[in-house]
């Protein structure tokens, strides 16, 4: 595998890492903090560390290293978590996440001197000053640390009970871990690797000291200790491989089953005791082990010589700890994953759709040929939908990875605006394309940011309007049939309509005589450049936005509708598709031509009568459809693809929902057919045409443009040609 | 003759350290380590408190950690090396 392959797993798991830690100080913050938790943090920051050291992001090195430092410190009990600390290490976390960001490439570095110069002063703190008072809940240390505390009360009776049972674990691993002389550099730590092997049940079984000098040679960059560290079978080799994942060559390892020779020697393993190398002595006489000395009170000035000169030394096993050891046992991991090369998703999905067209054109052409085979062509059409679904589920991911930026931003909202904001996230694992989850961000992200600064009331007024103080704002995702629904919802003053309208008059969106039903004023703030915003901020009111979040969601083939109530909130929903490879379509005949309209866009079908139509000019005509007048668009015409065979009377008429202008009746000369088409770039494949979404293959073969709804309302609104006609 | 470690034992804290323990085992033949106060300490002042055992043994000097913390106790522990620095018997006190 080469470097940069490796490094970009590296940043898949700094992603994966980062949302752990996300997810686990939200816990904390809801007060639901235990061992667990703390441990999941400081894992997904020591791997990060680790891992940036073996690629040479010393900034980020260096900042996970102080945000390690205090991590661990709560993780052995130093340091109780408090809100102020929880607070810091929130904090901390924002500027990891933009660490990891810029070593992305995706944002400068970010300035993280004040922050570190607070992780800082707390490592170096003693507990007592104000950010460590008060703590939340006791955290339960983890058990392979809570022997000890602070008067050296330590409870050792484990370890005295084991020592000299050095035996192999039976079916377990042996680890040789030999920090090279680079182990040290740039703030990493062997030791921290121990800490997570001991985690899993692990315990140091030799120690070997046969580098270590004396203090007149003692080099502080240097690593002097190697180990071998029984491993419990319960732990799989690959989960060992996981903790040195990031370590490159600053540690060698080899594993090998207890019991058993290594299988792969690429670091030196030191054999058994006796030809253990031994700290140099003239004077002590070698010992395999080290001997225990007769229990002395510690606190005695002086005490009889140790035997340091015995390097390889039994060490005290110990409880195996809970939660970690039990879930890397093999039976309960998580489910196996491979990571693929998306291009080569994208081949499959391709490859797929192919198969979906020749499948429905080998019905076609045996249905033509009168050939018998219905069961076998049933039994075709299921599988290929079959592999389809599957296909396309490879490319579908979990809505989390976009909801996950969302507490960060409310948290950087809460303390802009002073207001305080209880966010619900619901519907995280609800799965879209990849596409989709790619493209959704930036829009989500806006809509949160209007629900916070526009939709919730400040503090005091919500106080006054008998509100809770926090106001809600709840982020939720579900599927609906082929589409999934996101919703955006606050509790906060609702849209106050009288000021929409207003100003929408005023910056002449709509004039002064027009009589709007509710959401249609609700509407108007996603017409383009609409703002009601008093003074212009950071956050919002740049008259810029909503329309932009609009264009996002239709340029996704997906819808954006409000509903809002006077002091109660208002709901933003966003209905998206599942995929943008598979669209439901109609498929039209005009002009000769073979054409397919989106079936979400179709509202119903006219069979127009002689009254119902009125001319406003030679090429413009409007229907009466129940007393509304819908502009008449003869896709003929507008596309330039010849002459409709029909007059209006005798041709079809669909009329169509669109976001910008409304409802618009499509003049077609007859409906051929309803079915699923897999959709092909024109972008990709030939060159954008105005008023054409897109293409497919029909089963017999021929390609049928997939008509741009949108765009067509827009030409029949404004006297230009579209790009087909020219 | 006693020295107090420092809270953080670290690349930055050990080669004064180092010298200082070196210099106090040139002087007299025991050397008491106060540990009560040190809050962190990894694999560098691990190696350290090791050397200076290794130094003293070299020296036929004696050394001995008092009162060491749990920061002392987690590393030694962790790493195996409880007993080559006199800590197992903490317990049994």
């Amino acid at each position: 595998m080469q470097h940069d392959e490796i490094q970009q797993i590296f940043l898949l798991e700094c992603d994966e890492g980062l949302d752990l830690a996300e997810r686990a100080l939200l816990a904390c913050k809801d007060g639901n903090e235990d061992a667990e938790a703390i441990n999941s943090i400081f894992r997904a920051v020591h791997s990060i560390k680790g891992g940036a050291g073996a690629f040479g992001f010393t900034l980020l090195q260096s900042f996970t290293h102080k945000f390690e430092t205090v991590l661990q410190q709560v993780r052995d009990g130093d340091k109780p978590l408090t809100p102020a600390l929880l607070a810091t290490l929130i904090r901390a976390f924002d500027v990891l996440t933009d660490h990891v960001s810029a070593i992305k490439g995706q944002v400068d570095a970010p300035s993280d001197g004040a922050i570190s110069t607070e992780l800082e002063a707390i490592a170096e703190s003693d507990g007592s000053d104000a950010v460590q008072a008060a703590p939340l809940d006791p955290v339960t240390p983890n058990v392979a640390e809570e022997a000890t505390d602070e008067e050296g009360d330590i409870d050792f009776d484990d370890l005295l009970a084991g020592l000299g049972a050095a035996e192999p674990v039976v079916g377990g691993h042996v680890l040789h871990l030999r920090p090279t002389m680079r182990a040290l550099d740039n703030g990493s730590d062997p030791l921290l690797l121990i800490r997570e092997l001991n985690s899993l049940g692990a315990t140091v079984r030799t120690v070997d000291l046969s580098g270590l000098p004396d203090l007149d040679n003692f080099e502080p960059e240097g690593a002097y200790i190697s180990w071998e560290i029984d491993v419990p079978a319960s732990v799989s080799r690959a989960t060992i491989e996981e903790i040195f994942d990031f370590v490159g060559e600053a540690c060698g390892i080899s594993i090998h089953v207890a019991g058993e020779e290594p299988r792969f020697t690429d670091v030196p393993v030191r054999s058994a005791a006796p030809t253990m190398p031994m700290v140099e002595t003239a004077a002590a006489p070698v010992a395999a082990k080290a001997p225990t000395p007769a229990p002395a009170p510690v606190s005695a000035a002086i005490e009889a010589p140790k035997a340091v000169e015995a390097i390889s030394v039994s060490a005290a096993p110990e409880a195996p700890a809970t939660g970690p050891a039990t879930q890397s046992s093999g039976n309960a991991g998580p489910v196996p994953t491979i990571r693929v090369d998306l291009d080569r998703l994208d081949r499959l999905v391709d490859t797929v759709g192919e198969l979906v067209i020749t499948q429905s054109m080998l019905a076609q052409r045996l249905s033509g040929a009168g050939v018998a085979a219905e069961d076998e062509l049933s039994q075709l059409e299921y599988l290929t939908r079959e592999l389809q679904d599957c296909a396309m589920a490879l490319r579908a991911q979990p809505i989390r990875s976009v909801f996950s930026r969302v507490p960060r931003i409310v948290r950087e909202l809460e303390a802009e605006t002073g207001k305080r904001v209880m966010l619900t996230v619901e519907g995280e694992a609800t799965e879209l394309d990849k596409t989709v989850i790619e493209r959704i961000g930036e829009p989500l992200t806006h809509l949160i940011r209007n629900a916070i600064d526009h939709g919730l009331e400040r503090v005091e007024d919500r106080i006054a309007a008998g509100k809770a103080a926090e106001g809600s704002v709840r982020l939720s995702a579900e599927q609906r049939g082929g589409h999934i629904l996101i919703n955006v919802a606050d509790d906060g003053r609702g849209i106050d309509r009288a000021r929409v309208l207003q100003k929408a008059i005023d910056r002449k969106i709509v004039t002064g005589d027009a009589r709007l039903t509710d959401e249609e004023i609700d509407n108007l703030i996603f017409a383009p450049g609409f703002s009601t915003a008093e003074q212009v901020s950071n956050i919002s009111g740049r008259g810029v936005g909503l329309d932009v979040v609009k264009q996002a969601i239709q340029g996704l083939g997906g819808r954006v509708s409000i509903s809002s109530e006077p002091g109660k909130g208002t709901t933003f929903s966003l209905s998206l598709p599942l995929t943008l490879a598979i669209a439901d379509g109609m498929i039209v005949s005009c002009g000769g031509e073979t054409l397919i309209l989106p079936l979400n866009n179709v509202v119903e079908s006219l069979q127009a009568k002689p009254d119902d139509l009125k001319r406003l000019s030679p090429t413009q005509h409007v229907i009466n459809v129940r007393g509304s007048f819908l502009p008449v668009v003869p896709l003929t015409s507008s596309l330039g693809i010849g002459k409709t065979g029909a007059g209006y009377d005798k041709s079809v008429l669909i009329v169509v929902e669109t976001e910008s202008f409304g409802q618009i009746a499509i003049q077609v000369d007859a409906i051929q057919d309803q079915r699923q088409v897999v959709i092909k770039s024109l972008e990709t494949n030939f060159r954008p045409i105005t008023g054409i979404g897109g293409a497919t293959i029909l089963g017999d073969g021929r390609i049928a443009l997939i008509v741009d709804v949108e765009a067509l309302a827009a030409a029949a609104h404004s006297p230009r040609e579209l790009d087909l006609a020219a | 003759m006693s020295i107090k470690l420092p809270a953080v034992i670290d690349r930055r804290a050990v080669p004064g350290l180092a010298v200082e323990i070196s210099d106090t085992l040139a002087k007299g033949s025991h050397l008491q380590l106060d540990g009560s106060a040190v809050r962190q300490m990894g694999q560098i002042g691990l190696q350290l408190l090791l050397s200076a055992f290794k130094t003293a043994h070299g020296r036929d000097a004696r050394i001995v950690i008092s009162q060491p913390s749990a920061a002392i106790l987690n590393a030694a522990k962790l790493s195996g090396t409880l007993d080559l620095l006199g800590l197992e018997s903490t317990h049994a006190a």
